[in-house]
């Protein structure tokens, strides 16, 4: 009897390490800085009235929304800094269905980091900033997610949707 | 009987909540009453927009420009011009009121957001551009409020996380 409950207690501690051994995989933080993930997001999603704010789930700072600190003032040029902590954000947001997506090589695109943007509208989830990208080759913000969920970040879309719908100084 | 009550509850449910909340957390009306100079500082658009309750005069944004970064004195006499992602503005000429008040009337200006606003003083001195774009909420003291922001907040807590209020004129 002892020995099945040591047996049972052997098995019940494997299967618990095993629920922690969960590997991710992420698409990587280089790309999504240097390729200019992060400044599409800031200046699409960033702003203080939407992603810019500290009551949003996926948060994103930058000079055009919330301050990751205030050292360099409110108005200071976005900061490495802040660009990591979009990373974070971005990753954060469902890790295992971006592990999943990243593994998939292209076919999985059922997370939230490619549905909301889409809205109801666009057939994905609601969103309370209505659909803002569409799933297709035209659209650069989609272009940017995109490739660099699956692959490399594609730098002249993202900079391309970083700079679309953005009107000059009134 | 049935029928009340089927009525009250779908007169209920076309409430917003959230949207009667916040407009209880305003508070009383200004003694003036209800003008474009009435309650500088607030979310405008929580009632002048569809189903709110002064539906009847929506409007495309607004807001307050105030002459100091956290004083109460408006300024009046500011043209608050707009460009949006379609390149457009609002037809009419847009100028705070005494209050620093300004509006304008949904009718003047089908936004496509993003977009930007710039503040300007007598035929064209650019007195407070704005840096980031108006992504979604055309209520500009939404973002821009002293009122409600927690006094339990550092200095440095409220610039990380806050834009302060509208004022004409250089960053401080």
């Amino acid at each position: 009897m002892k020995r099945t409950v040591a047996v049972l207690v052997a098995i019940l501690l494997v299967s618990c390490v095993k629920q922690t051994e969960l590997e991710y995989e992420f698409p990587d933080e280089k790309g999504f800085v240097d390729n200019s993930v992060s400044l599409f997001m800031e200046r699409r999603c960033g702003s203080m009235d939407c992603h810019g704010q500290v009551g949003r789930p996926l948060r994103i700072y930058s000079q055009r929304g919330l301050r990751l600190d205030a050292k360099g003032g409110r108005n200071g040029e976005t900061t490495a800094e802040e660009r990591k902590a979009n990373y974070i954000s971005v990753i954060g947001l469902e890790p295992e269905e971006l592990t999943i997506a990243r593994r998939s090589k292209g076919n999985y695109v059922d997370f939230m980091l490619f549905k909301k943007p889409l809205g109801e509208e666009g057939l994905g989830v609601k969103h309370k900033g209505g659909p803002v990208l569409a799933p297709s080759k035209t659209d650069p913000g989609w272009e940017c997610l995109r490739s660099w969920v699956f692959d490399t970040a594609d730098k002249a879309e993202c900079e391309k949707a970083a700079s679309a719908l953005d009107p000059p100084s009134p | 009987m049935r029928r009340l009550f089927a009525l009250l509850v779908l007169a209920a449910s076309c409430s917003d909540p959230v949207r009667d909340q916040r407009i209880a957390e305003l508070g009383d009306e200004t003694a003036t009453g209800p003008g474009p100079d009435h309650r500088p500082g607030q979310d405008c658009l929580l009632c002048h927009s569809p189903g709110g309750p002064a539906s009847d005069t929506p409007f495309a944004a607004a807001g307050t420009v105030y002459t100091t970064p956290t004083g109460d004195d408006g300024a009046s006499g500011i043209e608050v011009r707009f460009i949006d992602a379609a390149g457009r503005g609002p037809v009419d000429k847009v100028v705070t009121t005494k209050s620093g008040n300004f509006y304008v009337p949904a009718g003047s200006w089908k936004v496509t957001f993003p977009f930007r606003v710039g503040l300007y003083k007598g035929k064209d001195e650019l007195v407070a551009p704005m840096i980031s774009t108006v992504n979604r909420e055309a209520s500009c003291n939404y973002c821009h409020r002293n009122d409600d922001v927690p006094s339990s907040l550092s200095k440095e807590e409220r610039t990380r996380r806050f834009y302060g209020q509208i004022y004409a004129g250089a960053p401080q």
